[in-house]
């Protein structure tokens, strides 16, 4: 369950009593999970999407998708 | 603040509503000083158009300032946050009455939020809204019970609901969050001439979390919505006026299906007040296919019932008595009246406050209804008698 605020993001689970709120690259890698894809994949849309390098985003992208797999909202497949 | 800058806010206001809809034209940029904003902002959370509100924004038609759009993605994110618990609430149900076997449908809201809007941001709401037959309304009264939820009023007598009533609203003291339980979408006469087995029956499905949920098909959603603009708040909200002409431009709307049920449901003036109220309103043409509706001539007894819910007798019981007037049958107009004049002392206490005489004051609207009878019954009888001889 999630909904767009801005360029924010607010999600929860099913039967979450918390809400999460993504801001700003947390948000953004919300969004390029769309579809399935893998950390790779998702560094290279992003830095295509936002005009940036790829080797510079890499990590934020990596330690955004991580913190998400903790909270539930995103599972490995 | 004076008449003038109310008028501008209004106008704003309108333009956040009809912001994206078909026909409508691009207002230029409005920039509203702090008072004019304090005063947006407040008629922008009244009206849940917080999602059209910051699309304008992102677009430019409404031009704030840094603390401005600040405050309106506050509201925003609020009204978000709470569109998700809504939504959580609607998923435990739905496995509740999925376990049951019981076929219900989620009214307006989130329905119309993941299927009508092309984003779920764009429609708030506040509320869940179910439509369940008329069969499973009582157990679905205990389910919700059972869930932790209380039921602000009680019926006004046993078995009202199921024979005349329309809805009854559930809360969770825990959760806040409210479920309006309909057995039927419309209100009064409508709510009696309309079937909602039907609409049941031809339910669809949106889905929430990976999980399908029933809704009403869009000529149904269209149906409801149009009864909400027209027969509930008195002015319309701008949200069911929205609606009305987001479905008939995104909706998949079988036409002839509306048509058939404005003529058995008896709906054809409701439906021609909607349509022409949303596009007055907000400014936006009627699509071409629901231009029909507004020339069809509305049988007198239609727009009696309707007359009854858009005029100021509303209030003093004017609904009451066109709701008694579309009771079918002596027996069913006696118990429905019966039910109205002498309720239940819990009904009366919950209604009208606790008190020693709550049926006297509960009788205030008729007793005035009979005193103004017998006012303008002797006003009539002043009148002098006519002059035959003028009529020769």
């Amino acid at each position: 369950l999630w909904r767009r605020a801005g360029t924010d993001v607010v999600a929860t689970l099913p039967d979450a009593k918390d809400v999460q709120e993504l801001r700003g690259g947390a948000a953004a890698v919300w969004l390029g999970l769309d579809e399935p894809t893998n950390t790779a994949e998702l560094t290279r849309l992003l830095a295509e999407v936002y005009t940036m390098d790829p080797a510079v985003i890499a990590g934020d992208v990596e330690v955004a998708v991580e913190k998400l797999m903790q909270v539930g909202l995103v599972v490995a497949s | 603040v004076t008449r003038t800058v109310l008028d501008k806010i209004e106008r704003a206001v309108m333009a956040i509503a009809a912001h994206g809809l078909d026909g409508v034209q691009e207002p230029d940029p409005f920039r509203p000083s702090d008072a004019e904003w304090n005063q947006m902002l407040a008629r922008i959370s009244l009206e849940r158009i917080s999602g059209l509100a910051m699309e304008s924004a992102r677009l430019g038609s409404l031009a704030l300032d840094d603390r401005q759009l600040d405050e309106l993605l506050e509201l925003h994110r609020g009204a978000m946050v709470w569109a998700l618990r809504v939504e959580q609430k609607i998923i435990t149900l739905a496995a509740m009455f999925d376990n049951e076997g019981i076929r219900f449908a989620v009214l307006k809201g989130a329905s119309l939020a993941h299927t009508i809007y092309s984003e779920s941001c764009l429609r708030s709401f506040a509320d869940v809204d179910l439509l369940v037959g008329t069969g499973d309304y009582r157990r679905v009264c205990g389910l919700l019970e059972r869930a932790g939820h209380v039921r602000r009023q009680p019926e006004p007598r046993p078995g009202f609901d199921v024979r005349f009533g329309r809805a009854s609203v559930h809360k969770n003291p825990s959760d806040g969050v409210e479920v309006d339980l309909h057995r039927t979408p419309g209100w009064g006469p409508f709510g009696l001439w309309v079937d909602p087995e039907e609409l049941l029956d031809r339910r669809e499905a949106f889905v929430l979390a990976g999980r399908p949920i029933g809704r009403l098909n869009d000529a149904g959603v269209l149906l409801n919505v149009a009864m909400h603009a027209s027969l509930g708040a008195r002015p319309p909200k701008l949200v069911p006026l929205r609606d009305i002409l987001q479905v008939m431009a995104r909706g998949e709307i079988e036409w002839d299906l509306l048509a058939r049920w404005a003529r058995d449901w008896r709906l054809a003036a409701v439906l021609q007040h909607a349509f022409t109220t949303a596009s007055g309103t907000l400014h936006a043409p009627v699509p071409v296919p629901a231009r029909g509706f507004l020339v069809v001539r509305a049988p007198k007894r239609e727009i009696r019932a309707l007359k009854a819910y858009t005029d100021e007798g509303r209030e003093r019981g004017g609904a009451a008595l066109a709701t008694l007037r579309a009771v079918p049958g002596v027996s069913d107009k006696l118990a429905y009246a019966a039910a109205l004049v002498l309720p239940d002392r819990e009904f009366l206490t919950a209604r009208v406050g606790p008190g020693p005489t709550p049926h006297l004051r509960r009788w205030r609207v008729p007793v005035g209804w009979a005193r103004a009878r017998i006012a303008g019954l002797g006003r009539r009888s002043k009148r002098p008698a006519p002059d035959p001889a003028r009529n020769r």
